[in-house]
């Protein structure tokens, strides 16, 4: 298993340097620099020009791009246009904030997910597994960014319970940690609830249909008639070879959360990495574009290898296998 | 025939959709529109309220549903209790409009904004699905059949798309591209092909296995009969599944591109550039961005029912 996960990661190298090269070409291609962007009278056209080289924009493509990857290789992403600090300082300081909203994003979607099929299922066609079945579709329906204006409306405009966007309020600095701590909860709960809600629907979709086909199973009957029951058989042995299509959906979700956050953090303000992205974009901050595009294709590629990992560790047979 | 019976959720969700597209269809040509108006008089209306539309013959227009009239004048009463006066003389029409769905504060009817940006978000994900589609199917087919080279190259292809975080780069191609709806639907076209053809693919390199495709080739079928008769009616349930699923997800990607003002400019509503500026007032008029909204969370509903109801039918059918 060792090896094939080496061998994995040795094809992965080939995969990120084409995505990033096929980055490299689009950002650089199109119309429009960062340099037309700074909307400054004063900056006359040798100015411009200045700035150009100063930033290396004035060489030919093929010295910019042999010069970015041989720093990317010394681990050196370059310098960010727009914030003029090291695009890993930029990167650096989104990753946390990001992590944090969408791991917990992750955990209300298996926790809850996981719940809700289990529990439909216990009684199928039962008022549970309708409503949550209803539930399920309709939150699968529903843009994520549609709810999140939803939910602003009601918890913080209508009710005032939460707060609407950033990490933490003004001034936070100066109170102790603890109410630090209260503070950035109470910031987490709408975009963290909202991003899980969305996935949450979709694994006990998911989950329920595949624990449904397995009812028929004929080991599911022995068990039975070995006298195990109900809640036995389907809590761990329905569950288990459900769960399996689950662990590569899960590895799949992961740039879901890491993309699909996005949104979440423009909406909320939340100084995420989707969020860095959303703001290099608009100002042709190329070496935050391109660094953040690496970070995404790098959270995929991790993403599917983990989940072939731990499919292997909960599949027998696929250890077999290979 | 007589054994097909369509699963009910398939028939409900086509009922759905079909509905959807009708009303988007021809609900704008059956509704009169207003006249355009200045935002600064305009006041938010709630649903179902009506209003008097009073058109000066100078063109100007009024809309409250406060208008009284007298002997010689007609008095409009705007927001902030303004009052207008407007003799009757002056007058070339005037009417009463419903908003269904209240109005925006430009004084636009809600009901005809949704269905009109329906129709725009509805032509731009079907024109990139059938983008999707034809690429998806081609690449599907031309990596199945086209010999090991041609197969790993486009399955590597295929990956390394499939390894951008697909918002990224659609956010990220529509930003550095100016925004509009050719970009918008070739950007969604072009990334959401990719596990149409992985389907297809493996849909085609299983079948090619099976015995009675074998046969078929030993008793000396041409290729296009062996493609008619054994492959065409296994794949179409598949991709017809795969279909329904993806136009949901376009729809929303769609919407979800507009809602960040990154599609049509802002002038042409589509239902996420409606909810995006339902959202601008959403303290003042909660409807603005909740009916496009449902509109939006209808439609992907019905497309994963017809999804669904497909996926049965073609597990129902014996292999």
């Amino acid at each position: 298993m060792t090896r094939l996960v080496l061998r994995r990661i040795l094809t992965a190298i080939p995969l990120l340097w084409l995505v990033v090269t096929l980055t490299f070409v689009v950002v650089h291609a199109v119309p429009g620099s960062v340099t037309d962007l700074v909307e400054n009278p004063r900056l006359n056209p040798q100015a411009r020009t200045l700035m150009r080289q100063r930033y290396g924009l004035d060489e030919p493509l093929s010295v910019q791009y042999v010069r970015w990857l041989a720093a990317l290789g010394r681990g050196d992403l370059g310098v960010s246009f727009l914030y003029r600090q090291p695009v890993r300082r930029v990167v650096a300081r989104a990753i946390p904030p990001t992590l944090l909203l969408a791991g917990t994003a992750l955990l209300l979607d298996l926790g809850f997910g996981i719940l809700l099929a289990l529990l439909a299922v216990a009684r199928p066609r039962s008022w549970f597994d309708r409503i949550s079945t209803f539930l399920s579709l309709g939150l699968y329906g529903m843009p994520s960014f549609w709810l999140a204006g939803l939910a602003i409306l009601v918890f913080s405009v209508g009710l005032g319970w939460l707060p609407a966007s950033h990490m933490h309020s003004v001034g936070a600095d100066v109170l102790g940690p603890g109410a630090r701590l209260v503070d950035l909860l109470r910031h987490l709960i709408l975009p963290a609830g909202i991003l899980g809600a969305v996935g949450a629907a979709a694994t006990a979709r998911y989950l329920r249909s595949t624990l449904l086909d397995i009812q028929g199973a004929r080991y599911l009957l022995a068990a039975r008639a070995r006298g195990l029951s109900r809640r036995r058989i389907l809590w761990v042995h329905a569950l288990r070879p459900a769960l399996l299509p689950l662990v590569t959906l899960l590895g799949l979700s992961i740039p879901f959360l890491v993309s699909g956050s996005l949104v979440i953090e423009v909406i909320f303000a939340w100084p995420g990495v989707g969020r860095v992205l959303w703001t290099a974009a608009w100002a042709r901050d190329i070496p935050v574009i391109l660094a953040v595009t690496l970070l995404g294709s790098i959270a995929v590629i991790a993403g599917n290898l983990l989940a072939d990992a731990l499919y292997m560790i909960v599949d027998p047979r696929a250890r077999s296998a290979s | 025939m007589s054994g097909l019976r369509l699963p009910r959720r398939l028939r409900f969700g086509a009922a759905a959709i079909a509905g959807l597209l009708i009303a988007c269809g021809l609900g704008p040509f059956l509704m009169r529109p207003l006249p355009g108006m200045d935002p600064a008089r305009a006041g938010l209306l709630p649903p179902g309220s009506r209003a008097t539309v009073v058109v000066r013959t100078d063109g100007a227009v009024y809309i409250s549903p406060r208008v009284e009239s007298s002997a010689g004048r007609v008095v409009v009463i705007g927001p902030g209790a303004r009052r207008i006066s407007v003799a009757r003389a002056d007058v070339s029409r005037l009417y009463t409009h419903h908003y269904w769905l209240g109005s925006d504060r430009f004084g636009r009817d809600l009901l005809r904004e949704s269905l009109v940006g329906g129709r725009i978000s509805l032509a731009i994900a079907s024109l990139a699905l059938a983008i999707a589609l034809t690429l998806g199917s081609g690449i599907g087919l031309a990596a199945a059949t086209g010999g090991k080279i041609a197969d790993g190259l486009l399955m590597r292809l295929v990956d390394a798309l499939l390894a951008f975080p697909i918002l990224f780069l659609l956010i990220l191609a529509v930003t550095l591209f100016r925004p509009g709806p050719t970009v918008l639907i070739v950007v969604l076209g072009l990334t959401s092909w990719m596990s149409l053809a992985r389907l297809v693919r493996g849909q085609v390199l299983s079948l090619r296995q099976r015995d009675y495709v074998l046969a078929a080739r030993a008793a000396g079928s041409p290729w296009w009969r062996i493609w008619k008769l054994h492959y065409a009616p296994s794949l179409i349930g598949p991709v017809a599944q795969d279909t329904a699923l993806r136009m949901g997800d376009l729809v929303l990607a769609e919407a979800t591109l507009s809602y960040l003002g990154l599609g049509v400019p802002a002038s042409t509503p589509t239902w996420g550039s409606l909810v995006a500026e339902g959202h601008k007032v959403l303290v003042h008029g909660w409807w603005l961005a909740t009916f496009p909204g449902v509109a939006i969370a209808v439609l992907v509903i019905a497309l994963a029912l017809v999804g669904d109801g497909l996926q049965q039918l073609v597990r129902a059918e014996p292999v």
